[in-house]
């Protein structure tokens, strides 16, 4: 099959400018479309400041689907407004961040439309029969290649970091389409009464290029001032194992494993952390783990791509503060 | 208060040997319990019910060995539990699963909640529970980390998600169908007298025919996603353990992570 006509990507933005899930899947959307074939759907008010963005990773074209009520993403009126869109202009392929925003849009989307839904595809590709979907499951543990049945749109979202991002290509230009929304009243099931925002520069694991995680050897919950420590001159996250989280030592938004987050990072480091198999579940595909723990037989050093058994009071410390200077912190 | 209850049969850990190219062997001695995220949408709406009054229908989609974790329901306070299994339900996906959970809480008549868990542990699309909420037209609720009020005469739940950074919170329409994260409560063990109940009651069985299932929307024949091969992660290269004292190690380190250009 050749190269598909029509690839959609749901952008995602907010006051911190467009997520990086959304690039990379401008980047995969580049390659499995034909030449001119990469819209970029955005909703909301924001069109004008971010469609140039769009364009230089590889847009085509920019829809804007507009309308007061999808001001603060909500399952309803989003299903309602870009289920009608996805009829009109049947696309073969839309692709949504992997996000909890993006999850839940996606299966909205699938259950109305009926159409076959991938979610987390770690690679889409395109051979003599069609379109092929590479996800992970268990985990981490197993990889599925999934073909789908029916016509109409295939939908897909994208885990972060799964995709290279692409290049930026400034000047690169193309046609911004405003949609007025259509939007059914009897889709508004919900109405957002606000937003507790919590640490989340410290928690946002998802999007973090480095997780410094701390487990059972830090001995006490104090001790992960020391995790923190390592996190902060990296400007990375701080990532927990389910033990800790369970103790009470540091709250369920820092858990990675199966439980809890599953990751990807640069750059994974694990602090006393055994590495039980439901938390390699959660970071395993992490580019490069860097575990430090004092027993040489912890599963933790079977994914490791760097070991050190020790006492980490005597090397995170130490790390942290020569990787500071290396910085120049 | 009318609550359902959604619950899967899954392997605790992922021991299994890959049987070319798309089936799983679990070895021997692999646990198959309630998915962890599941125990934590029954736990919610026995509270609910413990707060409201009412009743708890739990649901299974599954072969015989899934009266086990129905039991397990039962047994923590549940007052009802169906099996639902037909050899035409076997080989579907999630969309088969949510159309075939949706006949049967149809069948059972009128409801208020329908509580899941996030995701299950094996398959991890966390799908079920929004296809479910569209195909009965209720409210779906992802990632719901606490229920702060019901009004169950006005019709309405004021309820927090746990989104990226924050908690965002919101009112919504009932019937919802509320998919549950961890954060949200503490299971509580079934007791032994739970658990003496639970054996008397009778767990009945629904097949396709009990559902008016439609056998294009069953198992391998509605599933929209299908399987052609299955294959074990890429196995990670490297495995370097660095030697020496805290100074050695740290230097080594230092040198390795700079080296990786991404700081």
């Amino acid at each position: 099959m050749s190269n598909l006509s029509k690839v959609w990507v749901v952008v995602e933005h907010g006051a911190d400018g467009i997520l990086s899930t959304s690039l990379e899947s401008l980047g995969l959307a580049r390659r499995l479309a034909a030449a001119g074939g990469v819209t970029a759907v955005v909703v909301g008010d924001a069109v004008a400041r971010i469609a140039p963005e769009l364009f230089a990773f590889g847009a085509d074209r920019v829809l804007a689907l507009e309308d007061a009520r999808l001001g603060t993403y909500r399952t309803g009126p989003f299903a309602s407004a870009f289920g009608a869109l996805l009829r009109d202009r049947t696309p073969d392929l839309v692709l949504f961040a992997g996000s909890t925003r993006g999850r839940d849009a996606a299966a909205a989307i699938a259950a109305d439309l009926g159409a076959p839904l991938v979610v987390d595809a770690s690679d889409i590709r395109i051979d003599a029969e069609g379109l092929v979907f590479v996800r992970p499951s268990f985990g981490g543990n197993l990889f599925s290649t999934i073909r789908t049945a029916g016509e109409g749109p295939r939908l897909a979202t994208i885990r972060a970091r799964a995709y290279p991002m692409p290049e930026r290509a400034a000047g690169r230009t193309g046609e911004v389409e405003s949609v007025a929304a259509s939007i059914d009243e009897a889709s508004i099931q919900t109405e957002v009464l606000g937003f507790e925002a919590q640490d989340a520069g410290e928690v946002n694991l998802v999007d973090a290029n480095v997780i410094v995680s701390g487990g059972r050897g830090l001995g006490k919950p104090e001790n992960f001032a020391v995790v923190r420590a390592l996190a902060d001159a990296l400007g990375g996250a701080v990532g927990a194992s389910r033990a800790v989280v369970d103790a009470g030592w540091i709250p369920y938004l820092h858990q990675v494993g199966q439980t809890g987050r599953t990751v990807k990072p640069k750059l994974y480091i694990a602090c006393g952390i055994s590495g039980a198999i439901q938390h390699l579940a959660g970071m395993r595909t992490s580019d490069t783990i860097v575990a430090i723990n004092k027993d040489a037989n912890a599963p933790i050093f079977k994914v490791a791509t760097w070991g050190v058994v020790g006492d980490l009071f005597d090397i995170v410390p130490l790390l942290t503060k020569k990787l500071r200077a290396r910085l120049g912190k | 208060m009318r609550s359902i209850v959604c619950v899967k049969r899954v392997p605790e850990t992922p021991t299994f040997e890959i049987v070319p190219p798309k089936d799983l062997r679990f070895r021997e001695g692999t646990n198959f319990a309630m998915n962890a995220f599941d125990e934590f949408a029954v736990e919610e709406a026995l509270q609910q019910k413990d707060k409201h009054g009412g009743e708890v229908v739990a649901l299974s989609l599954g072969p015989p060995e899934n009266e086990k974790i129905l039991k397990d329901c039962l047994a923590m306070g549940a007052t009802g539990a169906f099996r639902l299994w037909d050899p035409a339900f076997a080989g579907g996906d999630p969309f088969t699963t949510a159309y075939l959970l949706s006949l049967a809480i149809r069948k059972l008549g009128e409801f208020d909640l329908v509580f899941c868990g996030r995701e299950a542990i094996d398959g991890q699309s966390s799908l079920v529970g929004p296809l479910l909420a569209r195909a009965l037209g209720a409210t779906p609720i992802t990632c719901l980390a606490k229920i702060r009020e019901i009004d169950a005469a006005g019709r309405t739940i004021v309820l927090e998600r746990q989104l990226e950074g924050g908690r965002e919170i919101v009112r919504a329409k009932l019937p919802a169908v509320l998919c549950c994260i961890k954060d949200i409560n503490h299971p509580r063990y079934p007791s032994l007298l739970g658990i003496r109940k639970a054996a008397k009651i009778e767990v009945p069985a629904w097949g396709a025919a009990e559902l008016g299932a439609e056998p294009a929307r069953c198992g391998a024949a509605g599933a929209r996603l299908r399987v052609t091969e299955v294959a074990p992660p890429p196995s990670r290269v490297g495995g370097e353990m660095l030697q020496g004292d805290a100074e050695a190690v740290t230097d080594a380190l230092v040198e390795r992570i700079m080296g990786l250009k991404i700081l």
